[in-house]
């Protein structure tokens, strides 16, 4: 308990931090903030014409489609706010500074995931928060046992990123190669954001199984929509849970191979 | 004139030689690019399969509509001269500013280098993407909007080129951070050149408006251009509206370098 709220007082003073650097550069934040919202309302335009001239997307109409498409940006914004220091995490290696990260008493993990969350993510994530839940209240049919699974769903797929998240810090430590390893995870988590059965059927085994792309971005909405089955769930309940402890066990072999680059 | 010529042609294949030196970063960038041309080339497909056409485009158009915009995207908006506001913050412009050599050339030279190595290894992404998926591609088989095609590529490439140039160049007064207005910059170009979707699937109020801006000469234009989509009459008009944004970045990309270069005071350093 008094580890928590430690924990809980880093992070408060590490946001306050990039809050406060973020902010100093108030015109950078009102384009920044400007372009992300105008690429998701263009995209949201796109597969709303789109849609409407198929009458549905793969067997969703039009509602369900873009309820699909704000859970994926749910998804992907929750992530990014809170995982950001990832982002930062190849500069810290090759030029020593993990080394001060290791010398705090403090996981080490925590610091490098946790240290900087985006003031410009949760400008765009609030307002998309409270559209989401108005839409569904106003658009979907909602039920308590939906609600609950798509609750459910959102926190394994939060934990599923999380442990990607640890897995990329882990090849990152082993090889510095993070940039490109977490983007190449964005690029195929983008495919996520509209309903994975568009895909060619190798894609999207690829998606499902290979890559857990639908199981994070796809299968929380679909809970929502009662289109999933039991072994779904378990199977993403399950992966999720291997996935995590593997990418902890990688994290800590990949800590017991660090020889530091010199701070 | 060959001396001259001959140093831009060695910064040409240095610029080739470093993407080879950093491979592994070259190859993770072109998968990037690959993947991220498949949600919209399936969303397209899917939304053709149903349908004898689409917005006006047949099944074959569309696909090759989305296939052309990465062909071009990587030939028209491919640039490495994003990377000038950057230098022009660090006061790193002041070595090329002491070197013979025009700055501007050199980037441009730079730029074309990271074209012909993107366009080598796009041509390879879209023959395995029709190996793969059957892609029904449209064959244009008219010598004259062939002819015309070919023209507005490059056009397009240079159009953009002074475009990014003029972005670039606000460095010169707000240094402090180059990054915010690139990535608004590059978000509305990626949607207003059609690189998303095509133009004319919107309203026609916005299409009407959003047709005339440089941006749809990008990508948006030399496609329709390729698929025949205009008559002769618009597609030579839609040619000369290119050049004339062309001449007007270009003029206003030197201006504002001139007037850019009596502010610069190389605070980096």
């Amino acid at each position: 308990m008094i580890s928590l709220k430690k924990y809980l007082k880093v992070w408060g003073l590490m946001t306050r931090n990039a809050f406060e650097t973020a902010l100093m550069n108030r015109k950078a934040a009102v384009i920044l903030i400007a372009g992300k919202t105008i690429r998701f309302g263009f995209f949201l335009v796109f597969l709303i014409l789109l849609t409407e001239k198929t009458q549905s997307l793969a067997g969703y109409s039009l509602d369900e489609v873009v309820f699909l498409f704000l859970t994926f940006n749910f998804v992907d914004m929750t992530t990014q706010l809170f995982l950001r220091g990832i982002y930062l995490f190849r500069g810290k290696i090759v030029s020593g500074s993990f080394d001060f990260i290791l010398l705090k008493p403090l996981n080490p993990l925590f610091m490098t995931l946790f240290s900087q969350t985006d003031v410009f993510d949760l400008a765009t994530w609030l307002p998309l928060t409270i559209f989401m839940i108005y839409f569904a209240l106003n658009r979907l049919e909602v039920t308590i046992g939906g609600l609950l699974l798509y609750l459910f769903l959102i926190g394994n797929s939060l934990v599923l990123a999380l442990a990607i998240h640890i897995l990329v810090a882990a090849i990152g430590i082993l090889t510095t190669e993070v940039d490109h390893t977490i983007m190449i995870f964005r690029d195929f988590a983008n495919m996520g954001k509209v309903p994975i059965e568009i895909y060619a059927p190798g894609v999207r085994v690829l998606l499902t199984f290979v890559l857990p792309v639908a199981i994070l971005t796809n299968w929380p909405a679909k809970g929502f929509l009662g289109v999933l089955t039991w072994q779904m769930i378990l199977y993403s309940v399950i992966l999720t849970a291997v996935l995590f402890l593997a990418s902890l066990k990688c994290w800590r072999y990949a800590l017991s191979q660090y020889s530091s680059a010199s701070s | 004139m060959v001396m001259s010529q001959k140093k831009y042609w060695q910064i040409f294949k240095i610029s080739l030689e470093e993407y080879f030196v950093y491979r592994l970063n070259f190859v993770m960038w072109r998968v990037r690019s690959f993947v991220s041309l498949l949600t919209v080339y399936f969303l397209w497909e899917f939304a053709s399969s149903k349908t004898l056409s689409i917005f006006t485009y047949s099944r074959s158009q569309i696909l090759t509509y989305v296939v052309g915009t990465h062909i071009l995207r990587s030939l028209v908006m491919g640039v490495r001269s994003a990377g000038i506001a950057g230098e022009i913050a660090s006061g790193d412009l002041s070595n090329y500013l002491l070197k013979p050599v025009s700055y501007l050339k050199f980037w441009f030279t730079k730029d074309l280098a990271d074209k012909v190595s993107n366009l080598f290894f796009v041509i390879f992404e879209i023959v395995l993407l029709v190996k793969l998926f059957g892609t029904p591609l449209f064959w244009q088989k008219d010598w004259v909007y062939l002819g015309l095609f070919l023209v507005s590529v490059p056009v397009a490439t240079v159009l953009f080129y002074y475009l990014s140039l003029v972005l670039s160049f606000i460095g010169f007064w707000i240094p402090e951070n180059p990054w915010p207005p690139r990535f608004l910059f590059n978000v509305v170009t990626e949607i207003l050149s059609g690189g998303i979707f095509p133009l004319d699937i919107l309203p026609a109020v916005f299409f009407g408006v959003f047709r005339f801006f440089p941006t749809s000469f990008l990508l948006f234009g030399p496609l329709n251009i390729y698929l025949g989509r205009l008559s002769l009459g618009e597609t030579i008009l839609n040619l000369g509206a290119a050049v004339v944004w062309l001449m007007f970045f270009y003029v206003l990309a030197n201006r504002v370098w001139l007037r850019g270069l009596r502010v610069y005071a190389a605070e980096g350093r």
